[in-house]
Parts: structure tokens; C-alpha cells; sequence
């Protein structure tokens, strides 16, 4: 089902002007847009292990325990790591069920209790490390510190990996405090100029080791040698002897909720529990806006028309109106109000108390169509999804006032259309067609019914920009 | 399948199984295409139902204390119609496919594996799930195959022993199936089965 949805033949323009399959968007409920995932805020739910999915609750142990769980082994595929404990003296040793190796075999000392103090490896270069990582991130802060609130100059900013790497993702408000104080004091420091830190560049050097004397006529024990994969996993010993690897971190995985940026309303929040799959909010444009497949078409010629066959499904809990428009000409006022503009929360280094809201314009994908779409006038009402008629065949929706040019047939919550397609005159055989309409569905607000007012639910039309690659050109004479 | 058209001809004609062994027969006749040819099970050795052993390219011999867990074939396809030795206190997991020349002790052959007939196997090796050999080899003793790339390496110790294991089968495995009994000739113990 989502290789299917995932096909990119259909695409839909975001408000935020990116282009994405229905299974990547977002349906907001409460502004009734469409998001992605380049327009909601992105944050960090839960972090666990993605191999025992042993959850790691408290967020101020988190650094902690991702640099002391030792899950794996330096082999390259890893499961899980177990205990055992030798009854006799009730040492600990890790061990792993899938290749056999036990930290014995790297000389690793056994260890007196099951959460082990493993020994850390210290890196030859600590210090030098050290000094070069404090250099750039005095680099770092003081360029954050230099910002011009300039939208334009923010802007360029934005598009800096440095910026990137710490804004990811999105902290909780806690997480954004703690960091808002460690910049404050770091603000002081450097910003002074007398504490400005400065490294020597490193020199290199002719002398090498020279290799040993049967290092050419010595017979190779491949057994004996770990392969690149495994030396480069440990990047700061790159053992050359299989009995000097070692485990090395990994890294936790992050299940995320995802924030509509506007009204700041989750449209996807997924269960605390890293094991559990469910989505407590689930509001994936898939299940809200009507699904669009190219059932067959024939052949496409430039400047012909062809048929087209669509199936259309509304997969939401509550009917729909759909209604086809054509789309208005580019950069016109009118299409340029279908994206809209986001909020962007920034943190500002100068200001360190306040985070300030800029407003960042639609990132516009331009999309050329190359063939007209001759599209249905009526209206098309689809019924709501509903899983049990799907299995029952006698199920007849007659009572559809359908043009039978247009509506080929009707099952449940389907629909099949009929459409007509020219492909621009001027197009090369074997270019992609791809044409493009507005298509309006009426989105039923059953939130503001549920309410105790007891409305009738609002009914919302939404338009949603739709792109469709058909096919490619075929040529007339192959016909 | 060619191959159990052959069984069914010489349907064990030559099964020997030492006192002591246990071979698990699933609650049907035709159960009895299983073995074929000149097979020997040593002591202690439990067959759980539905293991295939063909001994039609040469006899098998199979030692002491081994378990040969369910859809396990052993198929003896020699080139020079030897005998096809496995040592003692072997395990082959659920499904795995043997042809090797020679299998040493304390072994694991874990689901699904394959091993072909130009590989010798030492001792304490482990071939891992899913995991073919097919190139002509020895393989080391102590070596670990796992894998979708079949990578090696020697392991410090030979695996676990199987002891308890093999205990425990050989006490719950009579109160849930019917079980070969070596005195009797296989073929009668086929006709008892299938009334
Ligand atoms: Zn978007
Ligand atoms: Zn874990
Ligand atoms: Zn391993
Ligand atoms: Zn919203």
C-alpha cells in the first residue's frame, strides 16, 4: 500500500510551495491546509534504542546514557548484546548471538556487575580533538552572534550547514532553556576578545614507519584481519588485528511528533512507547485528501487527444464534494495566494530570553505542465470510507446523479473518471506528459461538532494544487 | 522432487539406529520415505519428525549425541559414493540442508543453512542462519559463518553444549510422538503406523 501511494505520478504543491506524494503530507484540521514535512516543527518525543527498544525516559539522562550503553559489538551487522553471567564467579562478559564474539576475545577485562562499568577507551588524540572542537564552536557561536535580524541576511544564514546541524530538530521548551543559558555563558566569553581561542595548525611530516621485512613474503591469515568496514568503525585505533576491535556507541533513535507551524496543533503524534506503532493523532493528507491513481491511458500523441482513466477514493470518514478547476496562470495573484506564508520560530542569540517569530515566504517548486487536461464540469460526490462495504458486492450507489460520459463506474468510496488529454503540440516523443488542476474537496470539520454546541459540522472547501506525470509521449507513426 | 521417487523404491533398506537413539515419526506411513539407504544414528542422537536422510549416494553415518531438529535433509551426494561421517554432539537447526564430505563435533548448523557436498566442516564451527557454502573448503575448526555475506572468524571458544538440550528432548519427545524402535525393521514399523 505505500509503495503504491508512494509512486510519485501524482503530486501534490504544499501551501509551503514544496511538491509531495499524498502519503507525505500532512492535513492540519484546525487551519485546514495541507503541511509537509518541510512546513510543520518537528519534535522529539521519545529516544530509544532501536535494537532492544528499551525507552529512555528522562531527557536529562539522555547524553548520559547514550554514551555509556554499549550495545554492540565491532562487527559490522549487530543485534542486541546479552549478558551472560558464568555461575561461578559471577563475572559479566557481552557477548553476541550472532557472530560469536565476546568482549574475551578483545581482552576486555569481565565485569563484576551485569550493567558493567566497561572500560572507555580513551583516543590517543583527546586533546588535540578537544582544542579543535572548542575552536569551531567558538566559530560557530560567534557567528551566531553576528546575525543580522536583516530577513535577507537570515535567509543565507539559514542555508548554512552550521546552523543546520544544531536547529534539526525542535526542542522541547525545557531543552530550549537549558541551551538559551549555556549560549549566555558562552555569549560572555566570547564575545570578549581577549578570550578568543586560537589553535595551531597541525605539521606534517616525511617520516613513516617503515614496514617490516616479511611484510611481502609473510603468508596473510585473512581470519587474523579485521575487514575496512570494521577498522573504520573505529575510526581512532583502526585495529589491524582482529583481537584489538572493540565495541563501539551507537547511536538512539528519535520518534518525533510533527506540529503544524501555524497553529502549533500536532498533525501526526505517535505513541510514547517506542515498540508500539500507533499514532495517537494521525493526520497524514492520505487519510484526508481524495486519492488520485491514473487507471490506463491510450497512447499519448502531441496534439491529440487521448482518454485518460482516473480513479478517485475518498479515504476519509466523512463524504466529499469534489469539483475540478484549472489551474490559474502562473505567478497570477490568485496562484500565488494558494501558498501561503509560515511562521519560523528563531532563537536569538542577542536577545536571549525571547525567541522571535519571522515569517519565511513559500519556497515555490515550479512545475511546467506539458499537456491540457480537459476537465469534467459536474460535481462528483464521493461517500465516506467505509472497510465493511468494501468486501460486500451487492453494494449499488445508484442514487449518484452521474454524467455517464464522465463517471465510467462507481464502487463505494471510488470513483472511476474518465478525463481528456492533449498533450502540447511542441513535445518531443519520449518527454514526460504532466499535466495539472486545482481539484476542490469539501473537508468536514467533525471536530467542531463534537463540540457541546452542537453545530452542524462545517463544511471547508479546500483546494489542492494537483501535478500528474501521465506517461510519455509516444510517436504517431507507432500507432 | 526426483529425489523421493528413489526413496520410496529402497525405503529403508539399510536403517540402522543404536539403542539409545531417538528418531520421531510423524503419525503417518508415508513418513517412512524419509530414510533411504544405508543409514547408521549413533546413541544418544534425537531425530525430531520430518528429517530426511538419504543415503542413496553412499552410506551415512551418524554419531553419538546429535540433534537433528524438524525439515532437516541430509543427503549424502558424493562424488566418489563415500561414506558421509558426522561426528558427535551436533545440532542442525530447523530446516538446514547438508551434503558435506565430513562433519567433525560440536558443531551448530543453525535454520536454513546449506552446506555442499565439497565442504569438510572441523569442530566447533558455527554456520549461521540462512548461510550457503558451496565453494570447495575445510573449514576451520572454531569458525563462525554469519551473515548475508557469510563473513568468518575464529571464535575463542567451540559453542555451548547441547547437553541439557538433548536431555530435555529425549524426556518430552516420547509423550508427544511415536518413536522408532531399533529392533524392529523399519518397514513393519510403517505398516503398524499406517493402520
Ligand atoms: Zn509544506
Ligand atoms: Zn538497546
Ligand atoms: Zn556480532
Ligand atoms: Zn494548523
Amino acid at each position: 500500500m505505500a509503495f503504491l501511494a508512494q509512486q510519485e505520478a501524482v503530486i501534490i504543491a504544499c501551501t509551503c510551495g514544496s511538491l509531495k506524494p499524498v502519503c507525505r503530507t500532512y492535513f492540519c484540521r484546525h487551519c485546514f491546509v495541507i503541511r509537509c514535512g518541510n512546513c510543520v516543527s518537528n519534535e522529539v518525543d521519545s529516544i530509544y534504542c532501536a535494537f532492544c527498544l528499551d525507552n529512555v525516559t528522562c531527557e536529562h539522562s539522555l547524553s548520559v546514557r547514550s554514551h555509556t550503553v554499549r550495545e554492540t559489538t565491532p562487527q559490522p551487522q549487530q543485534p542486541p548484546v546479552s549478558k551472560h553471567a558464568t555461575p561461578s564467579n559471577r563475572a559479566y562478559y557481552l557477548a553476541c548471538f550472532f557472530c560469536r564474539w565476546t568482549s574475551r576475545d578483545s581482552n576486555i577485562p569481565d565485569q563484576k556487575t551485569a550493567s558493567g562499568s566497561w572500560p572507555e577507551r580513551s583516543n590517543t588524540h583527546s586533546t588535540r580533538l578537544n582544542v579543535l572542537l572548542d575552536y569551531y564552536k567558538s566559530i560557530g557561536a560567534l557567528e551566531k552572534s553576528n546575525i543580522n535580524i536583516d530577513h535577507q541576511s537570515y535567509m543565507k544564514y539559514l542555508r548554512k550547514p552550521t546552523h543546520l546541524l544544531e536547529d534539526q530538530f525542535g526542542f522541547s521548551a525545557n531543552v530550549r532553556k537549558q541551551k538559551v543559558e549555556l549560549l549566555k555563558k558562552k555569549n560572555l566569553i566570547l564575545t570578549d576578545p581577549h578570550s578568543k581561542i586560537t589553535v595551531e595548525g597541525s605539521v606534517p611530516t616525511d617520516e613513516i614507519e617503515p614496514l617490516s621485512e616479511d611484510f611481502i613474503t609473510k603468508e596473510i591469515d585473512l581470519l587474523s584481519i579485521p575487514k575496512l568496514e570494521q577498522r573504520f568503525n573505529i575510526s581512532d585505533l583502526q585495529p589491524d588485528h582482529v583481537s584489538q576491535l572493540m565495541p563501539y556507541h551507537k547511536r538512539l533513535m528519535v520518534k518525533q511528533s510533527q506540529r503544524c507551524r501555524e497553529c502549533e496543533h500536532n498533525v501526526c503524534k505517535p505513541e510514547y512507547n517506542p515498540s508500539s506503532i500507533k499514532f495517537k493523532i494521525q493526520l497524514s493528507g492520505y487519510f484526508c485528501i481524495p486519492e488520485i491513481r491514473i487507471i490506463s491511458y491510450t497512447p499519448l500523441i502531441a496534439g491529440q487527444v487521448s482518454e485518460i482513466t482516473f480513479k478517485i477514493c475518498n479515504q476519509f470518514k466523512e463524504s466529499t464534494t469534489i469539483k475540478f478547476k484549472q489551474l490559474p496562470p502562473k505567478n497570477s495573484e490568485e496562484d500565488l495566494s494558494y501558498y501561503k506564508t509560515l511562521k519560523k520560530e528563531i532563537l536569538l542569540t542577542d536577545n536571549l530570553h525571547k525567541s522571535t517569530i519571522l515569517m519565511e515566504e513559500a519556497r515555490i517548486q515550479e512545475v511546467t505542465t506539458t499537456g491540457q487536461l480537459d476537465l469534467p464540469k459536474c460535481e462528483l460526490v464521493l461517500p465516506p470510507r467505509d472497510d465493511a462495504a468494501d468486501c460486500d458486492d451487492l453494494a449499488d450507489n445508484q442514487n449518484y446523479n452521474d454524467d455517464p460520459k464522465i463517471v465510467i463506474w462507481r464502487k463505494c468510496n471510488k470513483v472511476g473518471v474518465r478525463m481528456q488529454i492533449t498533450p502540447n503540440p511542441d513535445l518531443t516523443v519520449g518527454s514526460m506528459v504532466k499535466v495539472g488542476f486545482l481539484l476542490n474537496f469539501t473537508y468536514t470539520n467533525t471536530l467542531s461538532s463534537t463540540l457541546e454546541n452542537k453545530q452542524a459540522p462545517q463544511i471547508i472547501p479546500v483546494d489542492v494544487k494537483m501535478f500528474i506525470d501521465v506517461g510519455v509521449l509516444s510517436d504517431e507513426t507507432e500507432k | 522432487m526426483v529425489e523421493t521417487e528413489s526413496l520410496r523404491n529402497t525405503s529403508g533398506s539399510g536403517f540402522k539406529v543404536t539403542s539409545g537413539a531417538i528418531v520421531c515419526i510423524a503419525d503417518n506411513s508415508t513418513d517412512m520415505e524419509r530414510f533411504a539407504g544405508d543409514v547408521t544414528i549413533g546413541t544418544g542422537s534425537v531425530l525430531h519428525p520430518r528429517v530426511y536422510i538419504s543415503a542413496n549416494g553412499g552410506h551415512v553415518d551418524i554419531g553419538e549425541g546429535n540433534i537433528i531438529e524438524e525439515q532437516v535433509r541430509i543427503n549424502n551426494r558424493l562424488s566418489d559414493k563415500g561414506t558421509m561421517v558426522i561426528g558427535n554432539n551436533n545440532v542442525f537447526e530447523v530446516g538446514c540442508i547438508i551434503e558435506a564430505k565430513a562433519i567433525g563435533d560440536n558443531n551448530v548448523f543453525e535454520s536454513k543453512c546449506y552446506v555442499g557436498p565439497e565442504v569438510t566442516i572441523g569442530n566447533g564451527v558455527t554456520v549461521g542462519a540462512k548461510c550457503n557454502l558451496t565453494a570447495p573448503d575445510t573449514i576451520q575448526d572454531l569458525s563462525v559463518i554469519y551473515g548475508e555475506n557469510c563473513d568468518q572468524r575464529l571464535a575463542n571458544d567451540k559453542p555451548t553444549s547441547q547437553a541439557s538440550q538433548r536431555e530435555f528432548l529425549s524426556r518430552i519427545l516420547p509423550n508427544y510422538h511415536k518413536l522408532f524402535k531399533p529392533n524392529k525393521p523399519i518397514l513393519e514399523t510403517a505398516a503398524l503406523n499406517s493402520m
